[in-house]
């Protein structure tokens, strides 16, 4: 999906918080925000239920039951895979998300600076939900 | 130096119309998804880890009530950052049927809350059934 900037004028919100002149990174990271809303928007209220209410909640024996049913699923590769495509892009929504919410609280001389720890972390999440996905 | 102007406004410009706050309790829910999308990452390492005693022990470890209280807050911030993405969906990606628009509460039904109240549907279906 694109076009998820349109929607985020109402703060008073410069879409390009980047570089000017020259050319700037930040249409990628429109596209990789927008993206990431949407599968964060789709996924994660029902993986909250899931992992927080349903697979802690209930008598032992239902909850050893779901839990070997919720192992079986993450341990079959399409859902692993989907599960790293939403994860990452969902990561690296939220890093955006929050560079410029920081931006747009007064830290938008640091825009630059902010996309180490917003980007890198989503990146370095990504590779970890890989890694872990790779060994279930 | 940037060559942008930006105009200086207040910290909390956020507190000076209802419109602006609604903004930002948008943005911030991203802290909470954000935060969520960490412990279900903490939640699938027990299992890479230790398989499924290990996640076993984890999901009773955090079965008790202040996680059960974070869930609820998480739970409440990813919905709500649901409904106001779907809900700036027909004004981001207008769908035109010849020369009428599709009226924006069916274009954010058909493009965003159907589909997601399928896909919650079907995630939980294979999960209680």
């Amino acid at each position: 999906m694109s076009g998820g900037g349109k929607g985020r004028g109402t703060g008073g919100r410069a879409a390009t918080g980047g570089r000017a002149g020259g050319r700037s990174d930040e249409a990628l990271w429109w596209a990789l925000f927008s993206a990431g809303g949407v599968m964060a928007a789709l996924f994660v209220p029902a993986f909250v239920i899931v992992t927080g209410f349903l697979l802690p909640a209930g008598d032992e024996a239902v909850a050893a039951e779901r839990t070997a049913q919720f192992a079986a699923a993450v341990g079959w590769w399409p859902v692993k895979l989907a599960l790293l495509g939403v994860l990452a892009l969902s990561l690296v929504h939220c890093g955006h998300r929050i560079r410029h919410t920081m931006m747009d609280l007064g830290l938008r001389r640091y825009s630059g600076l902010l996309k180490v720890p917003c980007y890198g972390g989503a990146l370095a999440g990504t590779i970890w939900a890989a890694m872990l996905l790779w060994g279930i | 130096m940037s060559g942008q102007y930006h105009r200086s406004h207040r910290w909390a410009w956020f507190f000076e119309r209802p419109g602006y706050l609604l903004f930002m309790v948008r943005e911030l829910t991203c802290f909470f998804v954000g935060g969520y999308l960490v412990v279900l990452l903490v939640t699938l390492g027990k299992l890479a880890g230790g398989g499924e005693t290990a996640l076993v022990e984890w999901l009773a470890s955090v079965s008790g009530p202040w996680w059960l209280t974070a869930h609820l807050v998480a739970l409440v911030a990813a919905v709500w950052h649901t409904v106001t993405w779907f809900g700036a969906v027909p004004q981001a990606m207008p769908i035109y049927l010849g020369e009428n628009r599709l009226p924006a509460p069916i274009a954010a039904i058909v493009m965003g809350y159907g589909p997601w109240l399928t896909v919650t549907a079907v995630i939980l279906w294979w999960v209680l059934r």
